[in-house]
Protein backbone atom coordinates (compact mmCIF):
# COMPACT_ATOMS: atom_id res chain seq x y z
CA UNK A 1 0.00 0.00 0.00
CA UNK A 2 1.04 3.23 -1.06
CA UNK A 3 -0.18 6.34 1.46
CA UNK A 4 -0.26 9.82 0.43
CA UNK A 5 -1.92 12.66 2.22
CA UNK A 6 -2.35 16.03 -0.32
CA UNK A 7 -3.76 19.26 0.04
CA UNK A 8 -2.98 19.72 3.87
CA UNK A 9 -3.62 21.32 6.10
CA UNK A 10 -6.17 23.02 5.36
CA UNK A 11 -8.15 20.27 3.00
CA UNK A 12 -6.32 16.87 3.79
CA UNK A 13 -7.19 14.01 1.88
CA UNK A 14 -5.93 10.81 1.89
CA UNK A 15 -4.93 8.74 -1.52
CA UNK A 16 -4.31 5.51 -0.78
CA UNK A 17 -2.89 2.97 -4.03
CA UNK A 18 -3.86 -0.36 -2.96
CA UNK A 19 -2.36 -3.82 -4.16
CA UNK A 20 -5.26 -6.53 -4.71
CA UNK A 21 -6.17 -8.42 -1.48
CA UNK A 22 -4.98 -5.16 0.62
CA UNK A 23 -7.78 -3.75 2.72
CA UNK A 24 -9.05 -0.64 3.99
CA UNK A 25 -11.62 0.71 6.82
CA UNK A 26 -13.37 3.71 6.11
CA UNK A 27 -15.95 5.81 8.14
CA UNK A 28 -19.07 5.78 6.29
CA UNK A 29 -19.48 8.37 3.31
CA UNK A 30 -15.30 9.45 3.20
CA UNK A 31 -14.86 8.03 -0.12
CA UNK A 32 -14.35 11.08 -2.43
CA UNK A 33 -13.60 8.87 -5.68
CA UNK A 34 -11.90 5.65 -6.13
CA UNK A 35 -10.94 3.03 -8.94
CA UNK A 36 -13.81 1.21 -10.45
CA UNK A 37 -12.24 -1.62 -9.82
CA UNK A 38 -12.93 -1.35 -5.55
CA UNK A 39 -14.67 -3.34 -4.09
CA UNK A 40 -17.13 -1.99 -0.72
CA UNK A 41 -18.61 -4.24 1.80
CA UNK A 42 -20.46 -2.22 4.55
CA UNK A 43 -20.63 -3.57 8.37
CA UNK A 44 -21.12 -2.14 12.14
CA UNK A 45 -18.05 -1.84 13.85
CA UNK A 46 -17.75 -1.10 17.75
CA UNK A 47 -20.79 -2.93 18.83
CA UNK A 48 -24.40 -2.63 17.45
CA UNK A 49 -25.39 -1.23 20.34
CA UNK A 50 -22.82 1.11 21.12
CA UNK A 51 -22.72 1.85 17.84
CA UNK A 52 -26.60 3.27 17.38
CA UNK A 53 -26.26 4.71 20.96
CA UNK A 54 -23.16 6.56 18.88
CA UNK A 55 -25.97 7.83 16.00
CA UNK A 56 -28.80 8.79 18.30
CA UNK A 57 -26.69 10.52 20.72
CA UNK A 58 -23.29 11.82 18.75
CA UNK A 59 -24.75 11.82 15.38
CA UNK A 60 -22.04 9.79 14.38
CA UNK A 61 -22.56 6.49 11.80
CA UNK A 62 -23.48 3.19 12.64
CA UNK A 63 -21.59 2.00 9.50
CA UNK A 64 -18.31 1.89 8.10
CA UNK A 65 -17.14 0.59 4.97
CA UNK A 66 -13.91 -1.97 4.02
CA UNK A 67 -13.06 -1.12 0.39
CA UNK A 68 -10.27 -3.52 -1.30
CA UNK A 69 -9.47 -3.30 -5.14
CA UNK A 70 -10.52 -6.59 -7.26
CA UNK A 71 -7.91 -8.38 -9.73
CA UNK A 72 -5.21 -5.35 -9.66
CA UNK A 73 -4.15 -2.60 -7.99
CA UNK A 74 -7.05 0.69 -7.57
CA UNK A 75 -6.88 3.90 -5.86
CA UNK A 76 -9.07 5.04 -3.23
CA UNK A 77 -9.19 9.24 -2.19
CA UNK A 78 -10.59 9.76 1.09
CA UNK A 79 -11.49 13.29 2.34
CA UNK A 80 -13.47 14.21 5.90
CA UNK A 81 -16.57 16.12 6.09
CA UNK A 82 -14.49 18.88 7.69
CA UNK A 83 -11.86 21.10 6.69
CA UNK A 84 -8.63 19.71 8.10
CA UNK A 85 -5.71 18.19 8.56
CA UNK A 86 -5.34 14.17 8.74
CA UNK A 87 -2.83 12.25 10.72
CA UNK A 88 -1.50 8.89 10.35
CA UNK A 89 -0.29 6.36 13.25
CA UNK A 90 0.94 3.40 13.13
CA UNK A 91 -0.63 1.45 16.11
CA UNK A 92 1.79 -1.11 17.86
CA UNK A 93 0.43 -4.02 20.47
CA UNK A 94 -0.59 -2.85 23.89
CA UNK A 95 -0.52 0.81 22.89
CA UNK A 96 -4.01 1.61 21.39
CA UNK A 97 -4.55 5.73 20.88
CA UNK A 98 -8.20 6.85 21.85
CA UNK A 99 -10.03 8.98 18.72
CA UNK A 100 -12.81 11.37 19.41
CA UNK A 101 -15.37 9.13 17.05
CA UNK A 102 -15.50 11.78 14.23
CA UNK A 103 -12.15 12.56 13.78
CA UNK A 104 -12.11 8.57 12.76
CA UNK A 105 -11.04 8.17 8.79
CA UNK A 106 -9.63 5.34 8.15
CA UNK A 107 -7.74 2.28 9.36
CA UNK A 108 -5.84 -1.32 8.42
CA UNK A 109 -9.09 -3.60 8.87
CA UNK A 110 -7.78 -5.58 11.47
CA UNK A 111 -7.69 -2.97 14.28
CA UNK A 112 -10.36 -3.37 16.63
CA UNK A 113 -12.55 -0.65 17.59
CA UNK A 114 -14.55 0.13 20.83
CA UNK A 115 -17.10 2.80 21.54
CA UNK A 116 -16.39 4.51 24.90
CA UNK A 117 -18.60 7.76 25.83
CA UNK A 118 -17.39 10.82 27.99
CA UNK A 119 -19.65 10.15 30.67
CA UNK A 120 -22.90 11.75 31.63
CA UNK A 121 -21.40 15.58 31.88
CA UNK A 122 -20.25 15.83 28.38
CA UNK A 123 -23.77 14.05 27.29
CA UNK A 124 -25.77 17.36 28.89
CA UNK A 125 -23.04 20.04 27.92
CA UNK A 126 -24.60 19.25 24.56
CA UNK A 127 -21.17 18.30 23.10
CA UNK A 128 -22.13 14.52 22.92
CA UNK A 129 -18.37 13.39 23.69
CA UNK A 130 -17.82 10.00 22.34
CA UNK A 131 -14.45 8.05 21.72
CA UNK A 132 -13.43 4.89 19.51
CA UNK A 133 -10.61 3.24 21.40
CA UNK A 134 -8.20 1.95 18.65
CA UNK A 135 -6.02 -1.05 19.62
CA UNK A 136 -4.12 -3.72 17.66
CA UNK A 137 -1.45 -3.08 14.98
CA UNK A 138 -1.57 -1.16 11.96
CA UNK A 139 -2.17 1.74 10.32
CA UNK A 140 -4.64 4.49 12.02
CA UNK A 141 -5.55 8.02 10.04
CA UNK A 142 -7.51 10.40 11.82
CA UNK A 143 -8.92 13.81 10.81
CA UNK A 144 -9.28 17.29 12.67
CA UNK A 145 -11.55 20.32 12.09
CA UNK A 146 -8.59 22.84 11.48
CA UNK A 147 -5.03 22.03 11.95
CA UNK A 148 -3.88 19.49 14.72
CA UNK A 149 -1.37 19.91 17.54
CA UNK A 150 0.38 17.65 19.27
CA UNK A 151 0.93 18.00 23.03
CA UNK A 152 3.09 15.41 25.28
CA UNK A 153 1.48 15.81 29.05
CA UNK A 154 3.06 14.54 31.98
CA UNK A 155 1.00 15.31 34.94
CA UNK A 156 -1.80 17.35 34.19
CA UNK A 157 -3.20 19.35 31.30
CA UNK A 158 -6.77 20.72 30.60
CA UNK A 159 -8.58 20.69 27.06
CA UNK A 160 -12.16 21.88 25.95
CA UNK A 161 -14.26 19.00 25.46
CA UNK A 162 -14.76 20.25 21.60
CA UNK A 163 -11.46 20.70 20.79
CA UNK A 164 -10.21 17.11 21.62
CA UNK A 165 -8.76 14.83 18.53
CA UNK A 166 -6.96 11.48 20.46
CA UNK A 167 -5.04 10.92 23.27
CA UNK A 168 -2.58 7.61 23.99
CA UNK A 169 -3.00 5.13 26.72
CA UNK A 170 -1.24 6.79 29.54
CA UNK A 171 -3.69 8.99 29.74
CA UNK A 172 -6.74 9.16 32.06
CA UNK A 173 -9.46 12.12 31.69
CA UNK A 174 -12.30 13.61 34.21
CA UNK A 175 -14.62 15.65 32.51
CA UNK A 176 -15.33 18.58 34.58
CA UNK A 177 -17.10 22.02 34.52
CA UNK A 178 -14.30 24.80 34.07
CA UNK A 179 -14.02 27.06 36.95
CA UNK A 180 -16.50 27.22 39.79
CA UNK A 181 -20.29 27.94 38.65
CA UNK A 182 -20.64 31.12 37.59
CA UNK A 183 -17.43 30.51 35.07
CA UNK A 184 -19.10 27.10 33.30
CA UNK A 185 -22.40 29.52 32.59
CA UNK A 186 -20.76 32.92 31.51
CA UNK A 187 -17.15 31.86 29.96
CA UNK A 188 -18.15 29.87 27.26
CA UNK A 189 -16.04 27.30 27.94
CA UNK A 190 -18.67 25.08 29.72
CA UNK A 191 -16.76 21.52 29.79
CA UNK A 192 -13.41 20.48 30.16
CA UNK A 193 -11.45 17.14 30.02
CA UNK A 194 -8.76 17.56 32.31
CA UNK A 195 -6.31 14.66 31.40
CA UNK A 196 -3.64 13.55 33.82
CA UNK A 197 -0.78 10.83 33.03
CA UNK A 198 2.01 10.75 31.14
CA UNK A 199 1.32 10.47 27.03
CA UNK A 200 0.54 12.32 23.47
CA UNK A 201 -2.82 14.11 23.39
CA UNK A 202 -3.46 16.14 19.83
CA UNK A 203 -6.07 18.78 19.60
CA UNK A 204 -7.80 20.51 16.90
CA UNK A 205 -7.47 24.06 16.57
CA UNK A 206 -11.63 24.78 15.40
CA UNK A 207 -14.97 23.07 16.96
CA UNK A 208 -17.58 22.54 14.63
CA UNK A 209 -19.66 23.03 17.70
CA UNK A 210 -18.45 27.18 17.80
CA UNK A 211 -19.01 27.72 14.31
CA UNK A 212 -22.98 26.17 14.86
CA UNK A 213 -23.22 28.51 18.07
CA UNK A 214 -21.74 31.34 15.44
CA UNK A 215 -24.22 30.49 12.49
CA UNK A 216 -27.64 29.97 15.06
CA UNK A 217 -28.24 33.16 15.82
CA UNK A 218 -28.03 34.92 12.45
CA UNK A 219 -30.50 32.44 10.74
CA UNK A 220 -34.17 33.84 9.75
CA UNK A 221 -36.81 34.03 12.20
CA UNK B 1 -7.36 38.89 -20.09
CA UNK B 2 -5.15 38.38 -17.54
CA UNK B 3 -5.99 36.00 -14.44
CA UNK B 4 -4.02 36.08 -11.34
CA UNK B 5 -5.19 33.81 -8.40
CA UNK B 6 -4.49 34.74 -5.21
CA UNK B 7 -3.89 33.30 -1.53
CA UNK B 8 -4.18 29.84 -2.77
CA UNK B 9 -5.48 27.40 -2.06
CA UNK B 10 -7.66 28.22 1.61
CA UNK B 11 -8.87 31.55 0.46
CA UNK B 12 -7.92 32.19 -3.14
CA UNK B 13 -9.61 34.94 -4.96
CA UNK B 14 -9.19 35.73 -8.85
CA UNK B 15 -7.82 38.86 -10.15
CA UNK B 16 -9.20 39.44 -13.60
CA UNK B 17 -7.29 42.61 -15.57
CA UNK B 18 -9.29 43.57 -18.03
CA UNK B 19 -8.35 45.22 -21.84
CA UNK B 20 -9.84 48.57 -22.63
CA UNK B 21 -13.46 47.31 -23.44
CA UNK B 22 -12.99 44.08 -23.05
CA UNK B 23 -15.83 42.05 -20.23
CA UNK B 24 -15.86 39.36 -17.71
CA UNK B 25 -18.93 37.41 -16.55
CA UNK B 26 -19.66 36.39 -13.36
CA UNK B 27 -22.01 34.73 -10.98
CA UNK B 28 -23.84 37.25 -8.82
CA UNK B 29 -22.64 37.52 -5.67
CA UNK B 30 -18.84 37.02 -6.76
CA UNK B 31 -17.75 40.61 -6.94
CA UNK B 32 -14.98 41.73 -4.08
CA UNK B 33 -13.29 44.53 -5.80
CA UNK B 34 -12.99 46.80 -9.32
CA UNK B 35 -11.51 49.64 -10.38
CA UNK B 36 -13.52 52.70 -11.00
CA UNK B 37 -13.81 52.37 -14.67
CA UNK B 38 -15.45 49.32 -14.37
CA UNK B 39 -19.29 48.85 -15.50
CA UNK B 40 -21.98 46.90 -14.57
CA UNK B 41 -24.80 45.19 -16.02
CA UNK B 42 -26.84 42.35 -14.98
CA UNK B 43 -29.20 40.35 -17.33
CA UNK B 44 -30.16 36.65 -18.16
CA UNK B 45 -27.67 36.62 -21.08
CA UNK B 46 -25.66 33.97 -22.17
CA UNK B 47 -21.79 35.06 -22.00
CA UNK B 48 -21.71 34.52 -25.96
CA UNK B 49 -24.41 37.06 -26.58
CA UNK B 50 -27.29 36.27 -28.91
CA UNK B 51 -30.79 35.10 -28.84
CA UNK B 52 -32.35 33.15 -26.33
CA UNK B 53 -30.73 34.50 -22.89
CA UNK B 54 -34.55 34.65 -21.77
CA UNK B 55 -34.44 30.70 -21.84
CA UNK B 56 -31.07 30.25 -21.19
CA UNK B 57 -31.70 32.25 -18.00
CA UNK B 58 -34.68 30.08 -17.01
CA UNK B 59 -32.35 27.07 -17.66
CA UNK B 60 -29.41 28.50 -15.61
CA UNK B 61 -32.11 28.31 -12.05
CA UNK B 62 -32.78 24.66 -12.81
CA UNK B 63 -29.03 24.34 -12.19
CA UNK B 64 -29.78 26.03 -8.31
CA UNK B 65 -27.75 29.25 -10.11
CA UNK B 66 -28.52 32.51 -10.31
CA UNK B 67 -31.27 33.21 -12.99
CA UNK B 68 -28.96 36.41 -13.53
CA UNK B 69 -25.41 37.01 -14.74
CA UNK B 70 -23.05 40.08 -13.94
CA UNK B 71 -21.08 41.67 -16.85
CA UNK B 72 -18.48 43.66 -15.74
CA UNK B 73 -16.36 45.89 -18.60
CA UNK B 74 -13.52 48.12 -18.46
CA UNK B 75 -13.71 51.46 -20.33
CA UNK B 76 -10.09 52.18 -19.75
CA UNK B 77 -8.34 48.80 -18.79
CA UNK B 78 -8.66 47.54 -15.63
CA UNK B 79 -9.35 44.94 -12.94
CA UNK B 80 -12.58 42.69 -10.79
CA UNK B 81 -11.60 40.58 -8.58
CA UNK B 82 -14.04 37.72 -7.75
CA UNK B 83 -14.48 35.12 -4.44
CA UNK B 84 -16.29 32.00 -4.08
CA UNK B 85 -18.88 31.73 -1.09
CA UNK B 86 -17.36 28.66 1.15
CA UNK B 87 -13.40 28.36 1.46
CA UNK B 88 -11.17 27.08 -0.91
CA UNK B 89 -9.55 27.32 -4.13
CA UNK B 90 -10.10 28.40 -7.29
CA UNK B 91 -8.48 27.56 -10.88
CA UNK B 92 -8.46 29.30 -14.52
CA UNK B 93 -9.07 27.31 -17.05
CA UNK B 94 -8.67 27.85 -20.67
CA UNK B 95 -10.73 26.54 -23.58
CA UNK B 96 -9.36 26.64 -26.99
CA UNK B 97 -12.27 25.47 -28.92
CA UNK B 98 -11.24 21.56 -29.71
CA UNK B 99 -12.90 20.60 -25.78
CA UNK B 100 -15.63 21.45 -24.17
CA UNK B 101 -16.18 21.14 -20.08
CA UNK B 102 -18.97 20.41 -18.28
CA UNK B 103 -19.41 21.98 -14.75
CA UNK B 104 -20.46 21.01 -11.73
CA UNK B 105 -22.94 24.66 -11.14
CA UNK B 106 -21.83 25.58 -8.06
CA UNK B 107 -17.95 25.55 -9.19
CA UNK B 108 -19.24 28.06 -11.59
CA UNK B 109 -17.45 31.49 -10.62
CA UNK B 110 -16.77 33.46 -13.73
CA UNK B 111 -15.70 33.70 -17.31
CA UNK B 112 -14.54 35.32 -20.43
CA UNK B 113 -17.54 36.97 -23.11
CA UNK B 114 -16.33 34.66 -25.52
CA UNK B 115 -17.58 31.32 -24.09
CA UNK B 116 -21.07 29.49 -24.81
CA UNK B 117 -22.73 28.37 -21.58
CA UNK B 118 -25.28 26.00 -21.89
CA UNK B 119 -27.73 24.02 -19.40
CA UNK B 120 -27.62 19.90 -19.81
CA UNK B 121 -28.95 17.63 -17.89
CA UNK B 122 -27.71 15.09 -16.12
CA UNK B 123 -29.94 12.16 -16.04
CA UNK B 124 -33.37 11.20 -13.94
CA UNK B 125 -30.90 9.01 -11.90
CA UNK B 126 -28.91 11.93 -10.63
CA UNK B 127 -32.12 12.81 -8.61
CA UNK B 128 -31.74 10.50 -6.25
CA UNK B 129 -28.05 11.14 -5.96
CA UNK B 130 -28.83 14.18 -3.61
CA UNK B 131 -26.68 16.52 -5.71
CA UNK B 132 -27.82 18.84 -8.64
CA UNK B 133 -29.74 17.23 -11.26
CA UNK B 134 -28.09 19.85 -13.92
CA UNK B 135 -24.78 20.78 -15.03
CA UNK B 136 -23.27 23.81 -17.20
CA UNK B 137 -21.76 23.19 -20.41
CA UNK B 138 -19.00 25.52 -21.79
CA UNK B 139 -18.02 25.66 -24.87
CA UNK B 140 -16.12 27.43 -27.50
CA UNK B 141 -12.39 29.77 -27.08
CA UNK B 142 -12.02 31.81 -23.89
CA UNK B 143 -11.48 31.60 -19.99
CA UNK B 144 -13.16 29.79 -17.14
CA UNK B 145 -12.81 30.38 -13.37
CA UNK B 146 -13.89 28.00 -10.96
CA UNK B 147 -14.28 27.32 -7.02
CA UNK B 148 -14.38 24.56 -5.47
CA UNK B 149 -14.85 23.53 -1.56
CA UNK B 150 -11.55 22.87 -0.48
CA UNK B 151 -8.59 22.43 -2.64
CA UNK B 152 -8.64 21.35 -6.47
CA UNK B 153 -7.25 18.16 -8.31
CA UNK B 154 -7.58 16.85 -11.44
CA UNK B 155 -6.88 13.12 -12.93
CA UNK B 156 -6.67 12.02 -16.22
CA UNK B 157 -9.18 9.11 -16.60
CA UNK B 158 -8.33 6.76 -19.12
CA UNK B 159 -10.33 3.64 -18.62
CA UNK B 160 -12.59 4.33 -16.06
CA UNK B 161 -13.29 5.98 -12.09
CA UNK B 162 -15.99 5.99 -9.59
CA UNK B 163 -16.34 9.90 -7.87
CA UNK B 164 -18.52 10.82 -5.23
CA UNK B 165 -21.31 13.18 -6.67
CA UNK B 166 -20.33 15.63 -4.64
CA UNK B 167 -16.68 15.68 -5.06
CA UNK B 168 -17.12 16.39 -8.73
CA UNK B 169 -15.82 20.47 -10.12
CA UNK B 170 -15.98 19.71 -13.70
CA UNK B 171 -14.50 17.23 -16.70
CA UNK B 172 -14.64 17.20 -20.36
CA UNK B 173 -17.34 16.12 -22.61
CA UNK B 174 -14.92 13.31 -23.69
CA UNK B 175 -15.72 11.55 -21.03
CA UNK B 176 -19.05 9.71 -20.56
CA UNK B 177 -20.79 9.19 -16.86
CA UNK B 178 -23.44 7.62 -15.20
CA UNK B 179 -24.72 7.61 -12.01
CA UNK B 180 -24.97 4.23 -10.19
CA UNK B 181 -25.11 2.28 -7.20
CA UNK B 182 -21.79 1.96 -4.93
CA UNK B 183 -22.07 -1.71 -4.27
CA UNK B 184 -24.89 -4.22 -3.55
CA UNK B 185 -28.52 -3.37 -2.08
CA UNK B 186 -26.52 -2.89 1.69
CA UNK B 187 -23.52 -1.19 1.16
CA UNK B 188 -25.94 1.38 -1.16
CA UNK B 189 -28.37 1.90 1.66
CA UNK B 190 -25.76 2.02 4.39
CA UNK B 191 -22.00 2.73 3.36
CA UNK B 192 -22.82 6.49 3.19
CA UNK B 193 -21.94 6.49 -0.45
CA UNK B 194 -25.40 5.70 -1.68
CA UNK B 195 -25.19 6.52 -5.32
CA UNK B 196 -21.82 7.61 -7.11
CA UNK B 197 -20.75 8.56 -10.53
CA UNK B 198 -18.92 6.50 -12.91
CA UNK B 199 -16.84 8.01 -15.77
CA UNK B 200 -15.66 6.25 -18.38
CA UNK B 201 -13.47 7.10 -21.22
CA UNK B 202 -10.90 9.37 -21.66
CA UNK B 203 -10.49 13.11 -21.21
CA UNK B 204 -9.31 15.54 -17.60
CA UNK B 205 -11.58 15.06 -14.53
CA UNK B 206 -11.37 17.83 -11.93
CA UNK B 207 -12.27 17.23 -8.40
CA UNK B 208 -12.48 18.97 -4.96
CA UNK B 209 -11.15 17.77 -1.75
CA UNK B 210 -14.14 18.52 0.23
CA UNK B 211 -18.15 18.12 -0.29
CA UNK B 212 -19.89 21.05 0.61
CA UNK B 213 -23.35 19.33 0.82
CA UNK B 214 -21.77 16.63 3.45
CA UNK B 215 -20.56 19.94 5.52
CA UNK B 216 -23.63 20.76 5.14
CA UNK B 217 -25.64 18.06 6.24
CA UNK B 218 -23.06 17.97 9.22
CA UNK B 219 -24.03 21.54 10.55
CA UNK B 220 -28.03 21.74 9.49
CA UNK B 221 -29.33 18.92 11.91
CA UNK B 222 -27.67 20.48 14.70
CA UNK B 223 -29.25 23.86 14.05
CA UNK B 224 -32.17 25.36 15.28
CA UNK B 225 -35.66 24.61 13.21
CA UNK B 226 -36.14 27.72 11.37
CA UNK B 227 -39.56 29.40 12.49
CA UNK B 228 -42.52 30.49 10.33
Amino acid sequence: MKQEIKHGPSFASLFLDLEPGEKVRTEAGAMAGMSSNMKISTKVYGGFIRALLRKLLGGESVFQNTYTPDGEPGQLILSPTTPGEIRHATLEKGKPLTLQASSFLASSPDISMKTAYGGLKSMLSGEGLFLLKMSGEGDLWFNAYGNITEIDVDGQYIVDTGHIVAFEDGLKFKVKKVGGFKSTLLSGEGFVMNFSGKGKLYIQSRTVSSLLGWIAPMLPR
Amino acid sequence: MKIEIQNRPAYAIADVHLEMNESVISEGGAMVSMTSDVTVSTSAMSPGGGAGGLLKGLKRMLTGESFFLNKFTSSTGGHVSFAPTLIGDVEHIALDGTKNLIVQSSSYMACSEGLEMDTQFGGMKSLFSGESLFWIKFSGSGDLILNSFGGIFYKDVDGSFIVDTGHIVAFEDTLEYKVKKVGGLKATLLSGEGLVTEFSGKGRLYMQTHNASAFGRLLGPKLPPREH
